[in-house]
C-alpha cells in the first residue's frame, strides 16, 4: 500500500466519522428521567372538588414503586385507594373522596424503568 | 455521594464494567497472540505464559461479573424504594424481579451469564466452534442487558438510544479491555523476547482494533451525551453530571494521546528494543487511565443527567407550555439515584 492510498483511506475514514458524528449529534433529544409534565388539578390552581388526581409523566413509570398521595392542610392522607398507572405507563391517577374547601398537597413518587426515583409535591386549592 | 449505598452501588457498577471489559479484552488478546505468534515463530516459546495469564484473568472477570449480577437486584430495590435498609430492600427483591423492567433485564443478563460460565469453565474440546459462538453470543447479550438497564431504557426497548448504548458498551469494552489485557498481561511478556517481530505484529493488531473501537465509542458517546444533556451544552459545566463527563472526556483524551504515541512513535517506525520498552510503558499507562475511565463511567451511570440535576430541594421548573405561575417554593422535586450496577 503506497502513501497516496494510505492518505486517501485516512481521508475517507475521517469523512465517514464526521458524517456519523454529525448525524448523531443532530438526532432528536429526550428527557432522561421521569418528571411530571401535566397535572390535573394543576399546581397552584383553585378548582372545584376533583374526583381524581392525575399526573402525566415524561417517561414510563414502574407501577409497583410509583405512587401519588393527597394530604390536607393538617398533613392527613386523604386518598383511601392506592394510585394506579395507566396503560400508557406514563399516566398515574388516584381517586379521591369529595374534598372540602381548603389547600391540599399532592405528593408524588415516580420511578422510571432505569430504577431512578424522583419525588416531589405541589399544592392546589379547592374552592 | 456520601451515601454508603450509592458508593457501594458505584463500586459494583465499576466492578461489573471492568470485569466485562477484561473478559472481552482477554478474548481479543488471545486471538491476537495466536495470530502474531505462530508455532514456527521464534517467539512461540514465550506464548504459553501470557496465554495462561489471559485465561486466569478471563476466569476472574467472569467470577466478578457473577458477583455483580448477584447483588444487582438488591441495589435495584434500594434505588426504586429510596431506602437504604438492607432487610427492606431484600424483601422487595421478588417484586423487582417479577414486575419491573429491571427484573426482565436481569433474567436475560443472568441467562447469558450462565452460558458464559458454561463456555468459560467447561469448554468443549470437540466443539470449539460451538463454545466460541456461545462465548461471543453471551457477551453480546450481556452488553445488551447492560444497555437496557441504564438511562437509555427510559425511551423504551429496541430504540436508537438503546442501540447507541449497546454500541458504546461494546466499544468501551473492546478498547479498554484490549488495552488492559495487552498492557498488563501480554506486551510485558512479548517484550522479553529478543526478536520484536511478534511484539510488533501484536501491537499493530491492537492499534487497528483500538482505532475502530474509538470511532464507535466517540459516535455513540456524543449521541448519548447530547441526549442526556438534553441538547444544552451549558449542562456540561452547570451540573455535576456534566462536570464528571468532562473529567471522563479528559481521561479519554489522555488515553487517546497515549494510544496515538504508541502508534506513531513506535509501531510506525522500525522495531528496536528502546521502542518496545517505550510502547510497554505507554500501553501500561494507558491501561491505568482506562481503569479511571471505567470508574468515572460507573459514577456517571449513577448520577442524574443534566436535565434532572437536583439538590435535595431543587425547585422544579415547569416546562413553558404548562407554566401557569412563577415557580413557588411549594413545588419541589427530589431525586434519588441508587442505580443498579449495569
Amino acid at each position: 500500500m503506497n502513501l497516496a492510498t494510505v492518505r486517501r483511506l485516512s481521508k475517507t475514514r475521517l469523512a465517514l466519522s464526521l458524517l456519523v458524528l454529525a448525524v448523531l449529534v443532530g438526532a432528536p433529544t429526550a428527557f432522561a428521567h421521569t418528571h411530571p409534565v401535566e397535572m390535573t388539578p394543576a399546581a397552584d390552581a383553585t378548582v372545584g372538588a376533583p374526583q381524581n388526581i392525575t399526573i402525566h409523566f415524561s417517561e414510563p413509570l414502574e407501577p409497583k414503586f410509583s405512587q401519588i398521595t393527597l394530604t390536607d392542610a393538617t398533613g392527613h392522607v386523604i386518598n383511601k385507594e392506592p394510585s394506579v398507572v395507566g396503560a400508557d405507563a406514563k399516566t398515574m391517577m388516584v381517586p379521591v373522596p369529595t374534598l372540602a374547601p381548603g389547600v391540599y398537597t399532592v405528593n408524588w413518587v415516580g420511578v422510571s424503568v432505569d430504577t431512578h426515583r424522583s419525588q416531589g409535591d405541589y399544592k392546589f386549592t379547592v374552592k | 455521594m456520601h451515601d454508603p449505598v450509592l458508593i457501594l452501588n458505584i463500586l459494583f457498577a465499576a466492578l461489573s464494567d471492568g470485569a466485562y471489559s477484561l473478559v472481552v479484552g482477554c478474548l481479543l488478546a488471545g486471538y491476537w497472540l495466536g495470530a502474531a505468534v505462530t508455532p514456527e515463530h521464534p517467539a512461540s516459546s514465550v506464548k504459553a505464559a501470557p496465554a495462561r495469564g489471559l485465561r486466569q484473568a478471563c476466569l476472574a472477570g467472569v467470577v466478578a461479573l457473577v458477583v455483580a449480577q448477584l447483588v444487582r437486584p438488591w441495589f435495584a430495590s434500594a434505588s426504586m424504594s429510596g431506602s437504604s435498609s438492607f432487610m427492606k430492600n431484600l424483601a422487595l427483591i421478588p417484586d423487582v424481579l417479577s414486575s419491573t423492567h429491571q427484573g426482565k433485564v436481569w433474567y436475560v443478563g443472568s441467562a447469558a451469564l450462565l452460558a458464559l460460565l458454561a463456555a468459560t469453565f467447561f469448554p468443549s474440546q470437540k466443539a470449539t466452534a460451538v463454545t466460541t459462538s456461545l462465548f461471543f453470543a453471551s457477551l453480546l447479550v450481556i452488553a445488551g442487558a447492560k444497555a437496557a438497564s441504564g438511562h437509555a431504557a427510559n425511551g423504551g426497548d429496541f430504540t436508537l438510544a438503546e442501540f447507541s448504548m449497546l454500541l458504546h458498551v461494546l466499544s468501551v469494552a473492546v478498547w479498554s479491555g484490549a488495552v488492559l489485557a495487552s498492557g498488563l498481561l501480554v506486551l510485558p511478556y512479548l517484550a522479553h523476547f529478543r526478536d520484536p517481530a511478534a511484539f510488533w505484529s501484536y501491537g499493530t493488531l491492537l492499534s487497528k482494533t483500538a482505532t475502530w473501537a474509538l470511532l464507535a465509542l466517540l459516535a455513540s458517546g456524543v449521541y448519548t451525551s447530547d441526549r442526556e444533556l438534553n441538547g444544552t451544552l451549558s449542562g456540561l459545566w452547570r451540573s455535576g453530571w456534566g462536570r464528571i463527563l468532562m473529567i471522563k472526556a479528559t481521561f479519554v483524551l489522555a488515553a487517546l494521546t497515549l494510544g496515538a504515541l504508541s502508534r506513531f512513535r513506535c509501531l510506525q517506525r522500525p522495531a528496536t528494543s528502546q521502542r518496545v520498552a517505550l510502547m510497554v510503558r505507554l500501553v501500561r499507562t494507558e491501561a491505568m487511565v482506562m481503569i479511571c475511565i471505567l470508574c468515572l463511567s460507573a459514577i456517571l451511570a449513577n448520577t442524574p443527567p443534566a436535565m434532572t440535576e437536583s439538590s435535595k430541594s431543587w425547585q422544579w421548573e415547569i416546562p413553558e407550555t404548562f407554566q401557569l405561575a412563577p415557580v413557588q417554593p411549594s413545588r419541589r422535586i427530589q431525586c434519588c439515584f441508587y442505580s443498579s450496577p449495569r
